[in-house]
């Protein structure tokens, strides 16, 4: 996935996250490379390594060779796991090999969905070699049900911790080829996108995507990528030209939208062309979107509902959609 | 009160433009203050540089039994011990030789325990001497009278006066002023000393960092204007790198190293510092700590994340350790793996929570109703409790048990140096199987040769089971018939004999053959061997035995001792005197150690413990073996 150098910024802001993901890498390798150890090893190597498990404390205390008969009925490791230990081994060296690009991709039009799952099935490799490695170790490795993992491991197939262990993904694209809102789908868990923007785009590009619990930044390349990057949620960034909006959304800045919305930058309307899929129309109704919750943030906070269940009235025609399915469900009452 | 230095073993003396400078092999000092006013912190990071410039080092916090105790007050005294050599150092010795005190009356109570030096030089701040609250003035002029029993060397400090020309409140600025002098009169690294302070408030803004770097630099500045003796310990560079941390920070490192993922406690004095280090750093690694609402949901949470899968343990102290005992059963029963740590404090109840003591061992190895078999090692040493937190998750993995580590109060809150453990991924490297589970595979399926059985997750394929602390069988069925509960009592009894025959006999320090044995377990061990060792050097027919494993103990103990006239242990527990009032041979409550050797050896094994809320000194225990060997041996 070739792409243009990043700008030393966002370098920096991406450099922890991507460490700490090839340093997960490069121990689950290590691991690997034990369990092929104790494979390879004749007894005297497997007392040793025994030794070493039991820790320093036990030095001149436990009788290694004793322990070990003891423990090594538990062990599930045969030969047969070596050549699919092995596979996640080469599987997992690629990925390390692979450096920064690996978490980098250049969208030159066609179906971003597709491409972005591709993109995350191959950084999930590293997580799909884990798990066969730890199935091969237990003896459960069975090739028809678990071989692909080694190829492409879907991000809707990721757990959680996965999830937030991946790099950032880096979408490099061009302003006109791109329509973010298709990008919501992979909001979700701890996942972080992270769009460089060519030229000219739709001036609210991310508007669509403000939500509750998402952190979008959209700006230059002097936005919060930190910031988003630190939060334990799902998050975007998209760095753009200096003609679109900036601002930021921020999950943990506090309940209402007020608080959680910075609006630093608002274009005049768009011209009328369209951009990213989006008619100038569209366009428009982004910008207007983000108008109104920029207007809204700068608005009081909706009231809660009181605890005796007497909502006040409804306020927007959301509100009253809420205060119509409360009602319906019984759920404004006690 | 002499103006003459202290006497010291094999000292050199040299001057230095007005200052003598007294070559030692070691020294032991203290700092002494009120409560918050932040001698441990001086003192704490005195002894990290000594040890970063390549001294031996263990320091031992004085901490008063309340948080915040009345100011001015000999039980209110805080402070904390350094000892310092050339050597490595494993204990916190005899006597202090140098000592700050912040007040007279925290100096007094270091005093009447009689832990300073007949010669100790002693610095003191001056201020209430013109204080203008009469009492305190009459309080200075009676406690010099009383100090003034002993021969110290009183040297009157302008301290509260120097701090306020710096900061406002001298009590947040003494300790820091306290460190720049005794920077000066060790010698140490000025620049280290900074890093140290930089260390210390990383998270403060930059303004107080200056403002403390401000403080020691008016130390240093004052010292070498005033003071005309400098101590010189020297160094030595060690041939591989070192890590200088307590006891606290250890266990949680060594828990992080061993692969554990998940402690689970609830704050304890002296415990609570092992979860404060793990939150600090444990999630980076996957690691979760969890703050229950009290010490019996800690241990429910770290026994059910055990019978997740999880590799789990609880942190905890004497109290804790009681409201446990029902989980701890819990465990025991349902064979769950679980390592429990024990920082040991005074005793019983509430007891003397900031002080150390040895009095949880019975508690440990019986102190649940039933039979409950149970591993219990005891690191000895601040490396120690680094070490056997990866051996005690690799025993409580392979035996499905419980394995309780019992450090305490000085290995706690003392800092040492040690060599740099090299991290082995062969530590964490048994995983929960979890492939799936052959049909007709019981979840307790004993071989009954050993009583080991396979752990099954709940999670895997087939693994799941009800787990129940009423007597089962190997299906985890409740069954109450007289075979089954013979059986299965044998069974998880019996895994404490096997581990038992992987143990090799422990190893003796001294000779094979001698008039005395003594034996200790856990923190005394520096100090016994160092008393040991002087006592060779007397001539004495003595040797010491340390023992980590508790609970089976190491075999041959009987063996070993049968090669001396008279086995006694050293501990910091309670035992009857058979000169006190009714107290005779037959009723005589002993140490718990010599309880359990005299139990499983039948040799009649004598003790001399100490409850006095400190750790025993060496001196004091030579003093024990030579009145030992002077009456023969006899009790």
């Amino acid at each position: 996935m070739p792409s243009d150098p990043l700008p030393s910024a966002i370098q920096s802001a991406l450099a922890p996250h991507f460490d700490a993901f090839r340093s997960a890498v490069a121990g689950t390798s290590e691991q690997i490379r034990s369990s092929l150890a104790e494979l390879d090893s004749d007894v005297g190597s497997r007392l040793a390594r025994e030794e070493a498990g039991l820790g320093g404390f036990a030095d001149g205390c436990i009788d290694v060779e004793r322990f070990a008969a003891l423990a090594t009925g538990q062990s599930k490791l045969t030969a047969g796991a070596k050549p699919t230990l092995e596979a996640a081994q080469k599987v997992l060296m690629e990925i390390n090999q692979a450096g920064a690009e690996l978490n980098q991709l250049r969208f030159d039009g066609g179906d971003l969905l597709q491409e972005v799952h591709a993109a995350l099935a191959s950084v999930g490799r590293a997580f799909g070699a884990a798990r066969v490695a730890e199935l091969a170790r237990t003896g459960s490795f069975r090739k028809k049900e678990h071989g692909g993992l080694l190829k492409a491991y879907p991000y809707p197939q990721w757990n959680a911790r996965e999830r937030r262990l991946a790099p950032p993904l880096v979408i490099h694209c061009s302003g006109k080829d791109l329509h973010a809102g298709a990008l919501s789908l992979f909001l979700d868990g701890d996942a972080k996108l992270v769009l460089v923007v060519d030229g000219v785009c739709p001036p609210a590009l991310l508007a669509r995507l403000i939500s509750p619990g998402i952190f979008v930044v959209q700006g230059d390349e002097s936005a919060p990528l930190e910031a988003m990057l630190a939060w334990k949620g799902p998050g975007i960034a998209a760095l753009v030209h200096d003609q679109a909006a900036r601002f930021v959304h921020d999950p943990e800045g506090g309940a209402s939208i007020a608080e959680r919305l910075r609006l630093d930058f608002l274009p005049e309307a768009p011209k009328p062309r369209a951009l990213g899929g989006l008619s100038a129309g569209q366009q428009l109704e982004d910008l207007q979107h983000l108008t109104a919750l920029a207007g809204s943030a700068a608005a009081p906070a909706p009231a809660s509902i009181p605890a005796n269940g007497a909502a006040s009235a409804p306020a927007t025609p959301v509100d009253k959609l809420a205060a119509f399915l409360l009602a319906r469900a019984h759920l404004d009452q006690e | 009160m002499s103006s003459t230095p202290p006497e010291q073993a094999a000292p050199t003396l040299s001057q230095e433009a007005g200052h003598s400078v007294l070559t030692l092999p070691e020294h032991i000092l203290e700092v002494l203050s009120d409560s918050g006013e932040g001698a441990q912190k001086c003192g704490q990071s005195f002894g990290a540089v000594s040890a970063k410039m390549g001294n031996g080092a263990w320091t031992v916090e004085i901490i008063p039994a309340e948080i915040q105790p009345p100011p001015r007050t000999p039980d209110g005294a805080s402070g904390v011990r350094i000892r310092i050599g050339t050597q490595k150092i494993t204990n916190w010795g005899n006597r202090t030789k140098l000592a700050i005190a912040f007040n007279d009356q925290v100096l007094l109570s270091r005093h009447r325990l009689n832990a300073l030096a007949d010669d100790a030089i002693i610095l003191l701040d001056q201020a209430p001497e013109n204080h203008d609250n009469p009492q305190v003035r009459q309080e200075w002029i009676e406690a010099l009278e009383e100090l003034s029993s002993r021969n110290y060397r009183l040297i009157k400090v302008p301290l509260e006066e120097e701090c306020l020309k710096i900061v406002d409140n001298p009590r947040q600025g003494k300790n820091m002023f306290a460190l720049g002098m005794l920077s000066w009169v060790y010698l140490r690294d000025l620049e280290r000393v900074k890093e140290q302070i930089a260390h210390q408030f990383r998270h403060k803004a930059k303004a107080v960092y200056e403002r403390n770097v401000r403080l020691l630099e008016a130390g240093v500045s004052w010292a070498e204007q005033n003071l005309d003796f400098r101590f010189d310990i020297p160094t030595t560079t060690p041939d591989e790198d070192m890590v200088v941390m307590n006891g606290n920070t250890a266990l949680g490192l060594g828990a992080m190293a061993a692969g554990l993922e998940m402690c689970s406690m609830y704050p304890i004095t002296p415990a609570t510092s092992v979860s404060h280090f793990l939150s600090e750093s444990f999630d980076r690694l996957g690691g979760m700590v969890h703050q229950a609402e009290d010490e019996i949901a800690a241990i429910g949470v770290a026994l059910g994340a055990s019978f997740a899968g999880k590799v789990a343990f609880t942190v905890t102290s004497g109290p804790g350790l009681a409201l446990k005992t029902e989980f701890i059963g819990l465990a025991v029963m349902t064979e769950t793996p679980l390592v429990i740590v024990d920082v040991q404090r005074g005793g019983p109840s509430t007891g003397l929570p900031t002080k150390v003591e040895q009095s949880d061992l019975l508690a440990a190895v019986f102190g649940q109703p039933g039979d409950c078999p149970k591993v219990v090692l005891a690191p000895s040493t601040i490396e120690e409790c680094f070490h056997c937190m990866i051996t005690a998750r690799r025993i409580a993995e392979t035996f499905r048990c419980v394995v309780m580590v019992m450090s305490d109060a000085n290995l706690a809150t003392g800092q040492q140096p040690f060599k740099r453990p090299t991290l082995d991924p062969r530590w964490q490297s048994v995983q929960p199987d979890l492939s799936e589970v052959p049909v007709g595979t019981e979840p307790l399926q004993w071989d009954p040769e050993t009583g080991l059985s396979p752990r099954l997750i709940p999670g895997q394929p087939g693994g799941m089971f009800t787990a129940t602390g009423l007597a089962h069988n190997e299906g985890s069925h409740i069954r109450s018939d007289p075979e089954n509960n013979q059986r299965t009592m044998e069974l998880r009894s019996r895994k404490l004999a096997v581990l038992q025959s992987t143990l090799k006999p422990p190893v003796v320090v001294g000779p094979e053959h001698a008039d005395l044995l003594v034996v200790g377990w856990g923190s005394t061990r520096g100090a016994i061997e160092e008393a040991i060792e002087k006592g060779q050097q007397e001539g004495l027919s003595v040797a010491a035995l340390n023992l980590t494993f508790l609970s089976p103990l190491q075999p041959g103990l009987g063996e070993i001792f049968e090669n001396y006239k008279k086995v006694m242990t050293v501990e910091i527990n309670y035992s009857d005197e058979l000169d006190q009032p009714y107290i005779n041979a037959e009723n005589r409550r002993r140490g718990q150690l010599a309880w359990l050797l005299r139990a499983t050896t039948l040799v009649d094994v004598d003790c001399w413990t100490r409850v006095f809320g400190q750790p025993l000194c060496p001196g004091d225990i030579l003093d024990v073996i030579r009145g030992k060997l002077a009456a023969g041996g006899q009790s």
